[in-house]
């Protein structure tokens, strides 16, 4: 026992009481309350006497401490409609309130962003607010209201009455019925949200709401679906790189700078359903380090054990390839069954390597189908039930596969059963899986609505739309029956070419889309092979794939429009075949669905695994999505199967040259030169190699060879760049005016061009350069948001025209969405470097590769830059390495 | 980046290298956390020195690590370097690189004494590095870092009481230290 006047607490609590009183009282309380203890009182007496002389001395810190503020109180009107009534919970990024909708007159939960966390809600949850599921929490709007904050977003959404299940967990652990209907539940939740391209990017069990459905039993009900994505990008601006979401649930690729995917969402059900299973967690390690290798979850109960292993696995290729496949391995014993073919799959996986990753090690699965009668809207027509039939009956002669076993239901069972729901077909019957949906007849036209459902999921695998012309029904059967074969990777339907009259065009386009410069030649040829053959999916997708390319090379949208529009008339008639894969792919990746045009080209690949064009689009599209190892693989794969295919050097090429790794770059675009002489492309791309690694004399010699083969607009573009480097600005504006009379949409050319007109002293002209071009790059941006190149243009341009906070903003976002671009980091430091912010400038720097670094010395406008030590330094530590 | 368990481990036993080390990783942070608050944004917006440092730590230390002990170590490191920062830039240093002390005026309460203070203290402080590193650490977390006394409290690794007895005695020190010097600024 101390002595009194030693015992930190005693003494403490006494001064603390004192200052609680007035001054005045303060000696006759202490005296008192110190019960005659000299040296106790005089120590307490001390502090109290020496506080009351320094006025709250030191007790501010420097900076102020910012206190937390509650954005709404209780009572708060917003927008004269939604009356806050209480705070609910506080997350990471946001409040929960509940409040009452006055106008609809319902309970509603309404959750806007903390203070100092961002106040817009990121593109995201506009996707969110689409789904609709039991099991996913219904976003109801998106509101915008003007505080003294500024601006301010707010969610209105379901109010859930529950608890989450971090909370329940905290209780112990479930009965395992429990924990497997809440698993269920969150895989049928997870998997709809997936289907309509949201990630959650930030599921754990705090995210889920435990609450009771209408008849009573257990509704498991995820939240916060889509919002992960703003707190990341604060994160992640805030810490120069680090990743965002909640440590534990948190899969590797992550922590090694990787975005929020399917695949880590699955990691975070796994986590989520080991908890479920044992009321812990896995421990998995915390951080990018080398304790991932070899990690593997601790092993549990029997049941669970080879899900969460897959779940968990540290490589996000051999995870689950979807929530449905992590529910079906979940549902009863009797299926399990079928984990005995996975040894006989996984070597069917290595034989045909990367096509089948996903499914390596799934089990085979018993696929039991049901067609329904479709629902009709409008006047019944008994032509329906005939179309159905003949759907039915092409669906029956579907086969199955080494991962599939296909039953088919016959139809007239269905009939007899009168198994008109999803409920029934799965209770009576006993299918799995039911086709269904709806037709109406509007004039001469039918639209279709199709789902394929699981029954115990209730969540769709494939949903699918189209509208048929006067006697195009004929095409219903086959489009149907290839909703299936797509869905399950089964063997393809229907016709497999095109008719006599029609072969020869289709195949000259099909080699004439293999070369950039002969893409008017394909158009062409397509075109007859579409008249010759009007009824071929075929045909139709090889002209969409040419009216792409038309597109991609001119910008011109009406292209765009002309390949989505005969990518339909493809997908009408078939919608599974490699060629309606492809094309499905570049419309995909075009808006920056690249999950979703990745599965196209895999499923491409399953199809046709010899073409390399599959593997380079692939390799495309993860590059797109920063899955840089992938991509390496792909156009590796590409190059493997069609040496000669000068299109897959170029992409390798593209692919180091896109990491700033120029030298690199140069062989694999000359190996394209030596391939494919006659096109502008190769020369184009060793042009901009060489130009980027200071190489001005063979870039321009490149380049110039480039714009004789073909004056385009990119190839005129890059020689008025080079132009630049070497302070010919008077040369150059006439090239990259050139470039825009051809393709007025280049934005990049409107920037560059503002440049050489600023060096020329022609002001006024490089201002309307400026502002053209930052109208240009705004809505492109808005075509494609996940396009980080395009955001660092957009935020060059706003620095250029001095808005220096939009500048900011999109730049930081842009390095976000495209962590390892070249060209990206380049254009943010011209964008910092505009705004005066070296330290900015050096940070993006200390992230680039050499060449990258020894590019800026030579770029006259950022001499300054490349003047400073601390720039010398970093390359200096470069050179050292 | 080198293992920071060793480095802390380092520090401890008075490494002057291991502490820059420290230093250089949580330093961007902080300049960024300092920009923030310098370039006068309104305080309701502004993130806080400890979110920040726990993220920096949470990124930096692996789960096995994060025990409340190098927690704690981590924070005295993440309170030296804001000292640090703010001190060279405070008195014009060539490398201190962040905005213009203007900013700073604009932001602290008080008026552009308050600056002056935060000189002096440290100057005081310097004093006491050899006798009472303690005490260094402690105006480090309460005063440049601003953490509450329970943040520091855990931090140190003692007791609430104790830290807030501590924090009383090396205030009154420090305030008797500097009374000559604010009656010399007239504040």
């Amino acid at each position: 026992m101390p002595h009194p006047a030693h015992d930190d607490d005693l003494v403490m609590s006494l001064v603390e009481m004192a200052l609680a009183l007035p001054p005045g009282d303060r000696e006759a309380y202490l005296r008192s309350a110190c019960g005659g203890s000299d040296e106790l009182f005089t120590q307490v007496w001390a502090y109290v006497d020496s506080e009351q002389r320094m006025k709250g001395f030191l007790l501010d810190p420097i900076f102020p401490r910012v206190l937390f503020e509650h954005p709404f109180q209780p009572g708060d009107l917003l927008e004269g409609r939604f009356r806050i009534v209480r705070e609910v919970a506080q997350g990471g990024m946001g409040i929960v309130y509940e409040a009452m909708d006055e106008k609809l007159e319902r309970r509603i939960a309404l959750k806007c962003a903390k203070i100092g966390f961002h106040k817009r809600l990121p593109p995201e949850v506009r996707n969110a607010s689409e789904i609709g599921h039991p099991n996913v929490c219904k976003i109801h709007e998106i509101h915008t209201a003007s505080s003294e904050r500024g601006v301010v977003d707010f969610l209105t959404m379901e109010f859930l009455d529950g608890v989450t299940l971090a909370e329940r967990l905290v209780a112990g652990p479930l009965p395992p019925g429990e924990a497997r209907t809440i698993a269920l539940q969150l895989c049928a939740g997870l998997a709809e949200a997936h289907r309509k391209r949201v990630i959650h990017g930030d599921l754990k069990s705090n995210n889920i709401i435990l609450t009771t459905a209408d008849d009573g039993t257990i509704r498991a009900v995820i939240t916060d679906f889509g919002l992960a994505r703003s707190q990341e990008a604060l994160q992640r601006s805030m810490q120069s790189g680090g990743p965002g979401g909640t440590p534990e649930y948190m899969a590797p690729e992550l922590w090694n700078g990787g975005r929020a995917s399917i695949a880590s969402d699955i990691y975070a059900l796994g986590v989520i359903l080991f908890e479920l299973a044992t009321g812990r967690r896995p421990g998995a390690p915390v951080g990018d380090t080398k304790q991932w290798l070899g990690w593997k979850p601790p092993a549990v109960d029997r049941k669970w054990d080879r899900i969460l292993q897959r779940c968990l696995d540290p490589d996000p290729a051999r995870r689950f390839g979807d929530a449905n496949a992590v529910a079906e391995a979940l549902a009863p014993p009797r299926k399990r069954l079928w984990f005995l073919a996975a040894a006989a799959a996984a070597v069917l996986a290595a034989a045909t390597g990367i096509v089948t990753y996903q499914r390596t090690t799934a089990p085979q699965e018993v696929v039991r189908l049901a067609v329904l009668p479709f629902e009709s809207r409008g006047a019944p027509d008994p032509l329906h039930e005939t179309m159905l039939r003949d759907a039915a009956n092409r669906v029956g002669q579907l086969k199955g596969n080494s991962h599939t076993k296909l039953e088919v239901i016959s139809f007239n069972d269905v009939l007899r059963k009168h198994a008109d729901s999803v409920e029934k077909a799965g209770a009576m019957l006993g299918a799995t899986y039911v086709l269904h949906g709806t037709i109406a007849r509007e004039k001469d036209q039918l639209r279709i609505q199709a789902y394929l459902t699981d029954t115990r999921s209730r969540a769709d695998a494939k949903e699918w739309e189209a509208t048929y012309g006067a006697g195009e029904e004929r095409y219903l059967p086959v489009a149907l029956a290839s909703m299936v074969t797509a869905t399950f990777h089964l063997p393809p339907v229907g016709a497999v070419a095109v008719n006599a009259a029609a072969r020869e065009d289709y195949l000259s386009g099909l080699a004439y889309l293999r070369r950039d410069s002969a893409v008017p030649a394909a158009l062409s040829s397509f075109e007859r092979a579409v008249r010759s053959d009007p009824d071929s999916p075929l045909a139709y997708a090889g002209l969409a794939e040419a009216q792409w390319f038309k597109y991609f090379q001119t910008k011109q949208r009406s292209w765009l429009a002309r390949s989505d529009k005969s990518a339909r008339e493809a997908q009408r008639r078939n919608l599974d075949l490699a060629q309606v894969h492809r094309v499905a792919g570049l419309h995909l990746a075009n808006v920056g669905f690249y999950e979703q045009a990745a599965a196209e080209y895999r499923r491409a690949i399953e199809l046709e695994p010899g073409d390399a064009e599959n593997y380079r689009r692939l390799g495309q599209v993860y590059e797109y999505d920063n899955r840089k190892g992938e991509a390496l693989i792909a156009f590796q794969t590409a190059i493997s199967h069609q040496p000669d295919y000068y299109r897959a050097h170029v992409e390798l090429g593209s692919y180091h040259y896109n990491r700033g790794d120029y030298t690199e770059a140069v062989e694999p675009c000359k190996k394209a030169v030596d391939l494919a002489p006659d096109e502008p492309n190769v020369h184009f791309a060793l042009g901009a190699t060489y130009l980027n690694l200071g190489m001005f004399d063979q870039a321009e010699r490149q380049l110039r060879l480039a714009v004789g083969l073909d004056e385009s607009p990119n190839a005129l573009h890059s020689l008025g760049l080079t132009l630049m480097y070497q302070k010919r600005d008077r040369e150059a504006i006439e090239y990259f005016s050139r470039g825009l009379r051809r393709n007025p949409e280049n934005y990049l050319s409107w920037m560059y061009l503002g440049i050489a007109y600023r060096r020329t002293k022609r002001t006024a002209e490089s201002v309307a350069a400026n502002r053209h071009g930052q109208e240009l790059a705004e809505s492109e941006m808005a075509r494609n948001p996940r396009d980080g190149y395009v955001r660092s243009i957009r935020g060059y341009f706003a620095a250029a025209l001095g808005d220096r906070g939009r500048a900011e903003s999109e730049t930081a976002q842009a390095l976000i969405l495209a962590p390892g671009d070249a060209e990206t980091r380049w254009m943010a430091i011209l964008t910092y470097e505009a705004l005066a912010e070296r330290e900015a400038s050096l940070a993006v720097l200390s992230r680039s590769s050499r060449p990258q670094l020894m590019d800026i010395t030579r770029w006259p406008d950022v001499a300054d830059l490349s003047q400073d030590f601390r720039f010398l330094q970093l390359l200096a530590t470069l050179n050292l390495k | 980046m080198g293992d920071i368990t060793e480095l802390l481990h380092k520090w401890r036993e008075g490494n002057r290298e291991a502490e820059n080390e420290l230093f250089a990783m949580v330093l961007p942070n902080l300049q960024r956390l300092a920009h923030y608050l310098m370039k006068g944004e309104r305080p309701g917006h502004s993130l806080q020195a400890t979110e920040l440092v726990d993220q920096v730590y949470f990124r930096l230390v692996a789960a096995k690590d994060r025990d409340w002990e190098n927690r704690g170590h981590f924070f005295a490191i993440a309170g030296r370097a804001m000292r640090r920062h703010l001190i060279d830039h405070a008195r014009g240093r060539p490398d201190a690189v962040l905005v213009s002390l203007d900013g700073i005026q604009n932001l602290l309460p008080a008026n552009g004494s308050k600056l002056d203070l935060a000189i002096t203290v440290d100057r005081l402080l310097d004093r006491l590095a050899g006798t009472k590193p303690e005490w260094c650490t402690l105006v480090e977390l309460k005063y440049f870092l601003g953490l509450t006394d329970e943040e520091t409290a855990e931090a140190l690794g003692i007791k609430l009481r104790t830290m807030q007895r501590m924090w009383l005695d090396v205030r009154k020190w420090l305030f008797e230290q500097a009374e000559p010097y604010d009656a010399a600024s007239g504040a």
